[in-house]
C-alpha cells in the first residue's frame, strides 16, 4: 500500500537515499515503514504511518545537493523520493497533481536560488506554476503544506538533508493524504 | 476610445431583432466594408446553429446572430481562420465569451485580430442543449415568443422567462456586454421596437461603421443600470454557485465522486476555447499505462475503475486552462453524462485568476499569467514556513 508511488510511468525514476544498500535490500516493498537513518535495519511497527514525498529535483542545483548530502554522509529521512529533472521549469503541474493522486502524502519542487537557474528564469517558471497548484489543490483537501517549492543551492548538503528531514517530519504529523487511502483517479 | 465613441444605429421597425441584423450583415457584405461574415447560422435548415462564413448577402437569412443555442465557442472558429493571413477582411459576430476566448487565442499566437472585425453583442445567455431542443421545437409553431423571448432577455433580463433559464455559465457571467471588442452592439436597456445601436470602440470599429454610413445612434439611458442589476444578480449567483460547489467538491473523495460519471471521452477539452495545447497530453501515451500496472493499482487500493485517469484529466486541465478559462460553459453542454464542469471550473478559474490579477480577454496587452514571471513575486510560496496564503 504504501511503496506503489514510484511504479507509475512517469514516478519511476531513481530514488536517490543516503545509502544505497538499504535501498536494494528493501526492494520494492515496505519502504515507507522502514525506520530512517543509515543504520536502520530494523522496522518499525506496521501501523506506524511512513510518508511519502516525491521530490522532483533540479539536477544543478538540488540534486547536486542531495549527492552532496550523500558524499558527506548525511543522513535524511528516505520517505523522500527524488525525481531528477533537468530544470524545475519543466515540472508540469500534471506531474504533480498525478504525484498526488498516486497517493503521495507531499511533494516538493526545489531547484536553484533565483538568478542562479542554469536555464536563466525556470525557477521562476516553477513558482508561478506552484503558486497556481495552491490556489487549486487546497480546494479539494489537499493542504497547502503538502506541496512546497524550495530553492536549495549546489553547495546546500546540508541544507537539503536538513529540508528533507523537517518535511518528512511535518508530513508525518499531520498523517497520510486522502488520495493514498483510497483510489481518486 | 473613450467619451465620444461614434455610434451608429439600425432601426428595428416593422422587422425582428435578428431580421435587422440579417439586413445589417446584408449591407456589410454589399458596402464591401468586409469581405465576409461570420455569424451563427441554421446548418441545413435544421434547428442546430452553428458559426457559419458567409460571404454572399443571399445565405444570410439563414443566421441566427441573437438567440439561445450556443453549440460552438466561435472564439475557438476565430483562430481557425485566423491563424495566418487570409488576404481577406471578416466581421465576426461574438458573443462576450467568444471574445474573450479568441482575446486568449491571439495571445497564444493561435489567432490575430489583424485581419477581422469584432462585432460584440450584450448577450442573451445560453440554453442547455436539452432546453435549447425545446426551445427550437416551440419556435417552430410560435416563433413570436420566441422574439418575445430575447427581447425580455434585454429588457429585463430576469433568469427564468417563458419557462427558460440560461445554462448556469450565463447566469454566473461576470461581464454579458462586450469588452476588447472593435464594435459593441448595444442592446440592454435599448428600446428595441425603435433602433439597436451600435457603437465603435477601437478606430477600425469607427472605420467600418463610417464605411456603412448608417444613421447616427446614441447610447441606450438605461443600459447602464441594466447591466448595474445584471452585474449585482450574476455576482450573487456566483457566490451561491462557488459555495454550492465547494461544498459539493471540499475533498479529494468529493471530487472524485463529483466525477464518477465521466467517460473520458474529452469533449470538454474538445470543446473549451482555452485548451490551447496542438497535442494534448492525454492524446499521447504519457497516460497510456501498462496492463500490469492497472494490477498493481488494483492490488494497492483494493478496485481500480475502468476507465482510469479521469480525475486526474480533469485536475490537469483545471490547473492548464485555469488562468485563461472564459466560463462560457461549453463543458458543461457538451458533456454527455450531464457533469456539471463549468460549475467547478468556472469557481477554480476565478480563484486562480484572482490570484494572477489576470481577466482573461480583458486587455491584448495582458499577458498569460503562465507565459511571464517577476523577480520578486510570491516569495510567501517558497520555503518550509507557514506564512504562506492557502
Amino acid at each position: 500500500m504504501q511503496n506503489d508511488v514510484m511504479s507509475s510511468d512517469v514516478m519511476r525514476n531513481e530514488a536517490l537515499g543516503n545509502d544505497v544498500s538499504d535501498n536494494q535490500a528493501t526492494g520494492n516493498e515496505g519502504t515507507g515503514s522502514r525506520v530512517t537513518g543509515k543504520n536502520s535495519t530494523q522496522r518499525a511497527a506496521p501501523d506506524v504511518f511512513e510518508p511519502v514525498l516525491i521530490a522532483f529535483v533540479c539536477n544543478w542545483c538540488t540534486y547536486t545537493a542531495a549527492d552532496l548530502a550523500g558524499t558527506s554522509r548525511l543522513v535524511y529521512p528516505d520517505n523522500v523520493r527524488l525525481v531528477r529533472v533537468m530544470c524545475t521549469g519543466m515540472v508540469d503541474t500534471q506531474y504533480v497533481i498525478k504525484a498526488f493522486l498516486e497517493g503521495a502524502d507531499a511533494v516538493l519542487v526545489s531547484g536553484c536560488h533565483p538568478g542562479d537557474c542554469h536555464y536563466l528564469n525556470g525557477n521562476y517558471k516553477a513558482r508561478r506554476r506552484i503558486k497556481l497548484l495552491k490556489q487549486i489543490l487546497p480546494r479539494f483537501g489537499i493542504a497547502t503544506q503538502r506541496l512546497r517549492l524550495t530553492w536549495i543551492g549546489a553547495s546546500d548538503g546540508i541544507q537539503f538533508a536538513r529540508t528533507m528531514t523537517e518535511f518528512a517530519a511535518e508530513i508525518k504529523k499531520m498523517g497520510p493524504c486522502q488520495t493514498r487511502l483510497q483510489q481518486v483517479m | 476610445m473613450k467619451g465620444n465613441a461614434m455610434i451608429s444605429c439600425l432601426h428595428t421597425k416593422d422587422r425582428t431583432i435578428n431580421q435587422t441584423l440579417q439586413a445589417f450583415f446584408v449591407q456589410v457584405l454589399e458596402k464591401k466594408a468586409a469581405d465576409a461574415v461570420l455569424v451563427s447560422a441554421q446548418v441545413a435548415d435544421g434547428a442546430s446553429v452553428k458559426p457559419c462564413l458567409i460571404s454572399h448577402p443571399d445565405h444570410m437569412h439563414h443566421t441566427v446572430p441573437l438567440g439561445p443555442a450556443f453549440f460552438v465557442n466561435t472564439g475557438r472558429m476565430v483562430s481557425r481562420l485566423t491563424w495566418k493571413p487570409s488576404g481577406k477582411k471578416t466581421a465576426v459576430w461574438l458573443r462576450p465569451c467568444e471574445i474573450k476566448a479568441f482575446v486568449e487565442l491571439t495571445k497564444l499566437s493561435q489567432a490575430s485580430r489583424d485581419e477581422v472585425i469584432i462585432l460584440g453583442m450584450d448577450c442573451p445567455g445560453a440554453l442547455s442543449r436539452e432546453d435549447y431542443d425545446r426551445f427550437a421545437q416551440q419556435e417552430k409553431t410560435d416563433p413570436v415568443a420566441q422574439e418575445e423571448w430575447i427581447r425580455n432577455r434585454y429588457s429585463d433580463p430576469g433568469n427564468t422567462i417563458a419557462g427558460f433559464t440560461p445554462a448556469r455559465a450565463c447566469q454566473v457571467c461576470d461581464a454579458p456586454w462586450p469588452v476588447n471588442a472593435d464594435v459593441s452592439v448595444l442592446l440592454f436597456g435599448s428600446d428595441l421596437d425603435r433602433t439597436i445601436n451600435l457603437k465603435a470602440d477601437t478606430p477600425k470599429g469607427e472605420a467600418f461603421l463610417s464605411e456603412l454610413q448608417l444613421d447616427e445612434g446614441q447610447k441606450p439611458d438605461t443600459r447602464k443600470s441594466v447591466m448595474q442589476n445584471i452585474g449585482t444578480e450574476n455576482a450573487n449567483a456566483f457566490q451561491a454557485m462557488d459555495a454550492q460547489i465547494q461544498e459539493q467538491t471540499g475533498s479529494m473523495e468529493k471530487l472524485h465522486r463529483f466525477f464518477t460519471a465521466c467517460i473520458n471521452c474529452y469533449n470538454c477539452r474538445n470543446v473549451c476555447p482555452a485548451c490551447y495545447c496542438r497535442e494534448c497530453v492525454f492524446n499521447t501515451d504519457v497516460f497510456v499505462h501498462q496492463p500490469f500496472q492497472y494490477h498493481q493499482w488494483a492490488g494497492k487500493w483494493g478496485q481500480v475503475h475502468l476507465p482510469f485517469d479521469t480525475v486526474f484529466y480533469h485536475m490537469t486541465r483545471m490547473a492548464h486552462i485555469g488562468t485563461t478559462c472564459v466560463g462560457c460553459g461549453q463543458c458543461t453542454l457538451a458533456c454527455p453524462s450531464h457533469i456539471p464542469l463549468a460549475d467547478l471550473f468556472i469557481s477554480v478559474s476565478r480563484n486562480v485568476q484572482a490570484a494572477f490579477g489576470y481577466t482573461p480577454g480583458k486587455d491584448d496587452a495582458d499577458p498569460l499569467p503562465l507565459a511571464v514571471f517577476q523577480e520578486a513575486e510570491f516569495a510567501e510560496i517558497v520555503g518550509m514556513g507557514d506564512g504562506e496564503a492557502t
